[in-house]
């Protein structure tokens, strides 16, 4: 099946109209954005539906984000970044396809004021941030996405280690240029699966963030970008001994 | 690491407005163009660089050119490194959204000892430089080009012409708040036209008519109040079109402007208007 964008006139007027479409963000449907042509156009990508169907609803404090970040790049293997970057698509399968694990994932608050910046937050994506990390169906691609670029990782393995700790994925998702760095993110996530499957003590939030501060001042005087991965790892290994004050064997 | 003419580095770094060399230069242009069916982006730069030492440190494998391509909105970033002074890589355009910043830098790739170079400036104190690996023997200013398939598009494309039942006759009126500019006609209008508008002909007057006008108020709206309008696509396009075509909006003249982004109109006319035997279906 192709993938429908919504219109950006009618975007617009969904944004605004927020309030007055209350019932049915909580218990009805937007079959409407599908069936007008008005409203959508179709574009060339291939969603598989099957796969998308499979999005594992949260249970207890399991929320399965691994999981759904993985079928998430599954079903939407054709997308390339320049049409992940558009909020369009991402409202449309918010408010369609993946309306039913938005209500169970994200659930609406009571009060309309905050369902209202409820849905704002994780059914639209009208800022960078709102794509990354707050959008019910963009943040799960973006995250796959990014793991997907690190060699020497499973997707799943990469998806368990910077799911881990939400510090920790922030630290680095939100710092645009460590997760846009491919040697840079590579070097972290294979120290932090080192760590994962150890003492996990580079997951502390102080320890982590002297890392990273550590880290970052590096980069400032070395072109991290222009060295392979291998090399940045090395660096990460003096932080830890000379900053962090551990053995390599700790962590 | 972001280029920063004041950061100050413990050996020279040869970079724009910056004596750690009391002459020489490093110098990058960068020029990035869509291919013809716009599947692929090809990036260009030709360096210049006036330092026979910092050359033999990239002739000898020493040290490398780097071209730090990256993209926020696509989370892209990738490090182009070559020994030549000349480089031309393509990329798949899906891999670019808006705003694409390019960093040149000459990059130490070996150890390297024992530096040496007569226009360093003295008041370093010492004549011999030791890089290590990562470390940059010089930096130049990013360019940054915005790249969006919208861009690639006529800049006619921003303009949407649409029905109003209050206007009669050929009377038109434009809106701008909207992500599209609306051209707003009389049902009569907007039929003659839709029906006009097949023929390349006719398409050429409407280009130097209705667009143009479109565009020129375009361009005084933004400069009136560029708060109220740039956040609608029309207005990132419109901008983002100057910027890619070195035209600031604010100061240029509009008229003059607008010729340059519909890729001079009249010519249109000369072509299928004026000229005997015209395109005439």
């Amino acid at each position: 099946m192709k993938l429908r964008f919504i219109k950006e006139r009618a975007l617009d007027e969904l944004r605004r109209g927020i309030r007055d479409n209350l019932s049915l963000y909580r218990g009805g449907d937007f079959g409407h954005l599908t069936l007008d042509p008005s409203l959508n156009f179709e574009s060339d990508i291939e969603v598989d539906e099957k796969v998308l169907s499979k999005l594992k609803a949260p249970t207890g404090e399991d929320l399965f984000d691994t999981d759904n970040c993985t079928l998430m790049v599954k079903a939407l293997s054709d997308l390339s970044p320049y049409e992940a970057a558009d909020e369009r698509l991402w409202v449309m399968l918010s408010h369609t396809l993946m309306l039913d694990h938005a209500r169970l994932r994200w659930p609406i608050p009571k009060s309309d004021d905050a369902a209202i910046k409820h849905i704002q937050s994780h059914f639209f994506a009208s800022t960078q941030r709102q794509l990354e990390r707050d959008n019910v169906a963009s943040r799960l691609w973006w995250m796959g996405h990014l793991c997907q670029r690190v060699q020497g990782l499973s997707l799943k393995q990469s998806l368990d280690i910077l799911l881990h700790r939400s510090d920790v994925r922030a630290n680095i998702v939100e710092r645009p240029t460590t997760a846009q760095s491919i040697p840079v993110f590579t070097a972290l996530l294979h120290k932090l699966a080192k760590s994962y499957n150890g003492n996990q003590k580079l997951f502390e939030r102080k320890a982590f963030r002297t890392l990273m501060v550590k880290l970052n001042g590096v980069g400032g005087y070395k072109l991290l970008d222009a060295l392979d991965s291998k090399s940045v790892e090395k660096f990460i290994v003096e932080i830890i001994t000379q900053d962090l004050k551990m053995k390599e064997q700790e962590i | 690491m972001r280029f920063d003419s004041q950061k100050a580095f413990p050996y020279p770094v040869l970079r724009p407005d910056i004596d750690d060399y009391e002459s020489g230069e490093f110098q990058t242009t960068v020029d990035i163009v869509s291919s013809g069916d716009n599947k692929k982006i090809v990036l260009k730069a030709h360096i210049a660089l006036s330092i026979d030492e910092i050359k033999k440190e990239i002739a000898s494998g020493n040290a490398c050119v780097s071209l730090i391509i990256s993209c926020r909105e696509t989370y892209f970033r990738d490090a182009i490194t070559s020994k030549k002074l000349d480089i031309e890589k393509a990329f798949t355009s899906g891999l670019f959204k808006g705003e694409v910043v390019v960093s040149p830098f000459i990059v130490a790739t070996k150890p390297i000892k024992k530096f040496r170079c007569r226009d360093i400036n003295s008041e370093f104190g010492v004549k011999e430089f030791s890089f290590e690996v990562g470390e940059v023997l010089a930096a130049d200013e990013p360019r940054m080009v915005f790249i969006d398939r919208e861009l690639f598009k006529p800049i006619s494309s921003i303009l949407q012409l649409v029905k109003q039942d209050s206007l009669v006759g050929f009377d038109w009126r434009l809106r701008f708040e909207e992500n599209k500019i609306q051209l707003q006609l009389s049902p009569e209008a907007k039929d003659e036209i839709d029906r006009a508008r097949n023929s390349r002909r006719n398409k050429a007057v409407l280009i130097n008519s209705l667009y143009f006008a479109a565009i020129v108020e375009a361009i005084h709206k933004l400069r009136e109040d560029e708060e109220t309008f740039a956040d609608f696509r029309w207005a990132k396009i419109l901008m983002q079109q100057c910027h890619n075509n070195s035209i600031d909006y604010r100061t240029h003249d509009a008229c003059e402007t607008a010729q340059r982004l519909l890729k001079s109109p009249l010519s249109l006319l000369k072509q299928y208007v004026f000229a005997d035997g015209g395109d005439d279906q």
